[in-house]
């Protein structure tokens, strides 16, 4: 909401400095976005006076002026403009001035051999109007030498207040007046409503046509012809005014509805009588019915619309925008004036449907005052016949104005039990007051009042807690410390909102780089995933990248490794931990670790230990999220974006999928457009067994103070025998000596049969109570082959 | 003096002589077997011992002793010498450049946006705050209705709202536009007091330079008998001295507007804005920073929470929004990119994880 200084201070009498009213109305609530005046810019220009003119000697279109501007000596300055003259009043822009229009410094300059000191500017150079032919021109009674911005009166701060959707009385400068008053920065002015001389009953019949409990879309309509106006161009004081907020003025009629539009938030709508054909009617659209509208677009009409028509076509759509043909002109001598109160909800889906936008919407939409037809009516038409004279009519009205004011029992007690600020009582009633507040009872324990009509934000005490609390500033609520908790019983976090917190570190520490990605993919990769639920699909995308809620992280994250893949990045190892959406249900939202990983690791090492990242990688990052002792590896099911023969389940027990990992496929790669390959994994944090507390006791440890036995063994098994199998088998024979076992190299090739592989393993056994003798080790050993050879059909492989 | 005893001083002499002048360990060897070897001097001199008599044994052993001592001695120290010297050569050769960069150079990075989230958990955890989450996907009810959000409300409208192809008990589903339906899950199954944040993504139909469709938000709700502005005042100036580390951050209440709380707040922190680049801290300027109030007695009652019993207040702030401020980000869409080099720039190691034990106000 845009205002003046000047504008406000005809509802406003006060002695304040504009800095104190701009850090009031931020704290009343009303907060300043930004204040500046336009003169500013300006102080610098003078109003000055040709007083010879001659033709350039060197240039046909150039005029050498003298010019005075009250000082001592005439200033030469050579203009190009057409309508430059003798005896004319213009602006002088002297040498050191800055052109506001362009942002440049005038100097002196010498113009094919004329010296001039200075610029006459127009109204565009000076961004007073945004474009204008030749030199501006002054009347002639403009006192020489005095600045343009006291002459023009540009000295004028325009105040840009934020206003939040409950003060639509503040869409009128009348309401900020009243805010500025009950604050006690100075006093309201009366407003006083004229007594219109009505000197023909109004010809035009009015109905409110509703039905079927409709009637709430326009519950009061009052209207008067106004015949013999002459429309014409707005004084200058109108025109000044309409300027300052940003208006154009448009004509005297029009400016005069804009007009209190802005000043009391009371919309009002004029038509040329002339076009309205037999009575109006105030009705819902039929569905279908079009409108050709003011901004020049046709609209088409639903039954859910409020228009004003006559009998033949419709006139306005209610409290948003009139039509083309029934608007005033510069012709136009009859005039029919409408104040009427139209529902907020109704103008709102309305002008939202159809996308209009319109001062009187944005007023309607948020609620006017209903009970401001009258005097708005009365207003208008006084403003009406003294601009443009004519005869005013009596007044046709239908149904009647909406009360619009509650009656709300305030407990004392309830401003310090709600703001912590301790208010002698005698303070809230004048506070209450000052806002138009009526008071109703008091007692010594509350005090009961009805609200103003304007203010139908104030509905239960609460509201008027905030209304005292507003006009003795929140400054004054006291800072208290919350009450202490039991510190024994309370944990931040719950143990899996921790989990994900290690997991994000773990991740980092593993050198990946955190991702936060959208929750969306689009129709396409959804499938790839594995996505099947049209329930999943986003009805208003913005997009259609960002259409169905993603199954899997993975996706978003093959994006961003495109992305810093196609500026050259390289290796990328990039994770997050984020929502996977599975169905609609809550539960069906899973919390996911996943990661990907490519190029080389160490690419750039000194040491050339460079390798591509492979899936032992990511499946180690898996195995660490996990951070479970026991998990099983199936090589089944796995997930169709993956690699089938480099990818793994990771399971507990035979049904709990805990994760994958693995090597992305490369169709799927391809779709991406991705041409390197990607380690991936995925842990559903979700379906993890809980975090339990665990006993901080953790029992004692036995250390055995003797050597373990180290040795090496290789085995003989066949190419698709499992090496976790093998060391499945080993470990279990091996008990309860063998207490690490490691596998350190696998071997195909020369030495071993087609169809067979040599896994070596090394071997640590513990010695208990005794150091081991070689039969106790012996004993071990052929355990371990005896078993592998029984459940494996593995032998050892000779030489080791 | 009687000639053993010139003699063994004589030897001695010799020997240390010998000992000193040796150039390398092997000629330190050949003393040795000069003197200790099996027909070494000292070693005869010391055999001869057996078949003396008494006295001389009690007259000539000291001296023998001591010149077997000495010369042994000297002999151990030279030995250590030369071997300290080929030690040193040894080290020198294996001089390795140190300035090499360490194996596992690339780095890890946690994004900043969990990051300042945890942060806000550290900070309200420690005020008493319990994190609560909740789903994205979600009803009419929890989002809106409960929060005296009126159907014709414009936040509703599909301009705002992601609206998907589902619908719950028969109201359409959408993707929560604020994590305020937390709050909301969290009053209808707790009794109070109640004091949780529910920190998390929301989404909204907006994209351009200072919106994106996926954001995040903190929200914190605190339900008791006696709570009042004055309480909600303490703990966000708590919260944003600590989180900014400015002791007497200028912190601004003023009036505003929610559906869901009454009275209700925006919270503006100082600042100062010179060329272009902004500074929070005492200064002339304000920039805002949250939203907050009391609780609406009508969202109490949606919840089954009687607001003649409890009262309480909440507040919400944008994790982004704060994360720029604190971190001097300028753009927010450059959250979302997964850009590597930003993510160098920007992002946090590790260990930098924010605990009750680090300090998180970065002062």
């Amino acid at each position: 909401m845009k205002f003046s200084f000047s504008w406000l201070k005809r509802h406003f009498e006060t002695s304040q400095s504009i800095e104190t009213i701009q850090t009031r109305l931020t704290s009343l609530g009303l907060e300043v976005d930004s204040i500046h005046s336009p003169g500013d810019a300006l102080k610098d220009f003078k109003v000055a006076h040709i007083v010879s003119i001659a033709r350039h000697p060197d240039a046909d279109k150039l005029q050498v002026c003298q010019v005075d501007v009250g000082e001592d000596a005439l200033i030469q300055v050579v203009c190009g403009a057409a309508n430059a003259k003798a005896n004319l009043k213009v602006v002088l822009g002297a040498p050191g001035t800055v052109v506001p229009n362009g942002n440049f410094t005038l100097k002196v300059s010498t113009i094919r051999g004329v010296e001039s000191f200075g610029m006459l500017c127009s109204e565009s150079e000076l961004g007073l109007k945004a474009d204008s032919h030749g030199i501006m021109e002054l009347p002639a009674d403009a006192p020489i030498g005095q600045s343009i911005v006291d002459y023009l009166q540009l000295n004028d701060a325009i105040i840009d207040i934020g206003l939040t959707p409950n003060r639509s009385d503040c869409l009128g400068i009348r309401g900020i007046a009243r805010d500025l008053t009950a604050a006690g920065l100075g006093t309201l002015k009366p407003l006083n409503t004229p007594s219109i001389k009505e000197s023909f009953p109004c010809p035009i019949p009015l109905t409110l046509d509703f039905n079927g409990g409709t009637q709430s879309a326009c519950p009061h309509f009052r209207g008067r012809l106004i015949q013999g106006v002459k429309n014409g161009p707005s004084p200058l004081w109108l025109q000044q005014l309409m300027q300052s907020v940003g208006l154009k003025s448009i004509s005297a009629l029009v400016d005069v509805t804009n007009f209190f539009s802005q000043d009391l938030c009371r919309p009002l709508h004029v038509f040329d009588a002339k076009s309205i054909k037999g009575p109006v009617t105030v009705r819902l659209a039929k569905n279908g019915e079009t409108l050709g509208a003011l901004d020049g677009v046709t609209y088409t009409l639903t039954d859910q619309m409020t228009v004003v028509a006559d009998n033949e076509k419709i006139l306005a759509l209610g409290g948003i925008m009139g039509s083309l043909e029934s608007g005033c002109t510069l012709e136009t001598t009859d005039v029919f004036l409408e104040a009427a109160y139209f529902d907020p909800i109704r103008t709102a889906q309305t002008g939202r449907k159809l996308g209009i936008h319109s001062d009187a919407r944005y007023r309607f939409e948020r609620g006017i005052d209903p009970q401001s037809t009258g005097p708005g009516l009365d207003l208008a038409t006084q403003m009406i016949l003294d601009l443009c004279g004519g005869e005013a009519s009596s007044v046709v009205e239908a149904g009647k104005a909406l009360k619009n004011q509650h009656t709300i029992e305030l407990p004392y007690g309830m401003v310090k039990d709600l703001t912590g600020v301790d208010l002698p009582v005698s303070s809230i009633t004048p506070i209450l007051t000052s806002l138009g507040c009526q008071i109703l009872n008091e007692t010594n324990t509350a005090i009961t009042v009805e609200t103003p009509s304007w203010r139908h934000d104030l509905k239960i005490p609460q509201d008027l807690v905030e209304e005292v609390l507003r006009l003795v500033g929140y400054d004054t609520i006291p800072l208290l410390p919350l009450p202490p908790i039991n510190t024994y019983t309370f944990a931040p976090l719950t143990l899996s909102q921790q989990r994900i917190a290690r997991v994000r570190s773990l991740l980092a520490n593993r050198h990946m780089m955190e991702a936060i990605t959208w929750s969306m993919v689009d129709t396409k990769t959804f499938q790839l995933f594995g996505g099947t639920h049209e329930t999943l699909r986003i009805v208003n995308p913005i997009t259609t990248d960002l259409e169905w809620m993603r199954p899997s992280l993975l996706p978003q994250l093959l994006f961003a490794l495109k992305r810093n893949l196609s500026r050259g990045i390289t290796p990328l190892n990039l994770f997050e931990v984020g929502p996977t959406y599975q169905g609609i249900q809550p539960e069906d939202q899973k919390s996911v670790a996943g990661g990907v990983r490519v190029g080389l690791l160490n690419g750039n090492h000194w040491t050339k230990e460079e390798r591509p990242y492979d899936i032992f990688d990511v499946k180690q990052d898996a195995l660490a999220v996990l951070g479970m002792p026991s998990v099983q590896i199936s090589q089944t099911n796995i997930p169709n974006w993956m690699h089938p023969y480099r990818s793994g389940l990771l399971m507990q027990g035979p049904k709990n999928i805990l994760g994958y990992f693995g090597e992305m496929h490369p169709s799927i790669l391809k779709t991406f457009g991705i041409k390197v390959p990607v380690m991936a994994f995925e842990v559903f944090l979700s379906s993890l067994p809980m975090p339990k507390a665990k006993p901080t006791n953790k029992g004692a440890v036995i250390l055995s103070s003797f050597q373990p036995v180290e040795k090496d063994l290789a085995f003989i098994v066949d190419q698709n025998v499992p090496s976790e199998a093998l060391v499945a088998v080993a470990k279990k024979a091996g008990q309860p000596l063998l207490t690490t076992i490691g596998v350190f190299d696998v071997y195909v090739g020369a030495n071993v049969t087609d169809g067979k592989k040599s896994i070596a393993i090394r071997f640590h056994l513990q010695p208990i109570d005794a150091t081991l003798t070689d039969g106790d080790i012996h004993g071990v050993f052929n355990r371990i082959i005896n078993a592998v050879e029984k459940e494996l059909g593995g032998i050892l492989r000779d030489g080791k | 003096m009687s000639p053993i005893v010139s003699t063994i001083a004589c030897i001695e002499k010799e020997a240390l002589q010998a000992i000193q002048e040796s150039k390398s360990l092997l000629t330190l060897e050949d003393v040795r077997q000069q003197y200790f070897g099996k027909a070494g001097v000292i070693t005869t001199l010391l055999k001869g011992m057996g078949t003396a008599t008494p006295e001389e044994r009690q007259t000539q052993g000291p001296l023998l002793n001591g010149l077997r001592t000495t010369v042994m001695t000297a002999l151990e120290s030279k030995r250590d010498s030369f071997e300290q010297e080929t030690l040193n050569i040894k080290l020198q050769t294996e001089r390795i450049d140190v300035t090499l960069p360490g194996r596992d150079e690339s780095e890890g990075y946690l994004h900043p946006i969990p990051q300042v989230m945890e942060e806000v958990m550290a900070i309200f955890g420690a005020m008493g705050f319990a994190v609560k989450e909740g789903p994205h996907i979600e009803d009419d009810f929890h989002n809106f209705t409960a929060l005296n959000v009126p159907p014709e409300h414009p936040a509703r409208e599909a301009q705002d709202t992601f609206y998907l192809n589902a619908e719950r008990d028969g109201m359409p589903l959408l993707l929560r536009t604020q994590t305020s339906p937390v709050q909301i899950r969290t009053l209808m199954t707790e009794k109070p007091p109640i004091r949780v944040i529910s920190p998390g993504r929301v989404f909204r139909a907006d994209y351009d330079i200072t919106h994106t469709p996926v954001f995040h938000q903190v929200e914190g709700l605190l339900i008791d008998k006696e709570i009042t502005m004055g309480h909600l005042k303490g703990c966000l100036v708590e919260f944003l001295e600590t989180f900014f580390g400015i002791k007497d951050l200028p912190i601004r209440f003023r009036p505003s507007f929610f559906p869901f709380t009454e009275p209700s707040a925006e919270v503006d922190i100082g600042c100062t804005r010179k060329d272009g680049t902004l500074k929070i801290g005492a200064g002339d300027s304000w920039l805002e920073i949250l939203g907050c109030g009391m609780v609406h007695p009508k969202v109490l009652r949606n919840c089954t929470i009687d607001p003649k019993e409890y009262q309480g207040f909440a507040f919400g702030m944008g994790i982004e929004r704060i994360a720029m401020l604190k971190y001097g980000i300028p753009d927010l869409r450059t959250f979302f990119e997964s850009d590597v080099r930003w993510m160098d720039h920007y992002g946090f190691k590790f260990f930098e994880r924010p605990s009750i034990l680090n300090k998180v106000g970065g002062c």
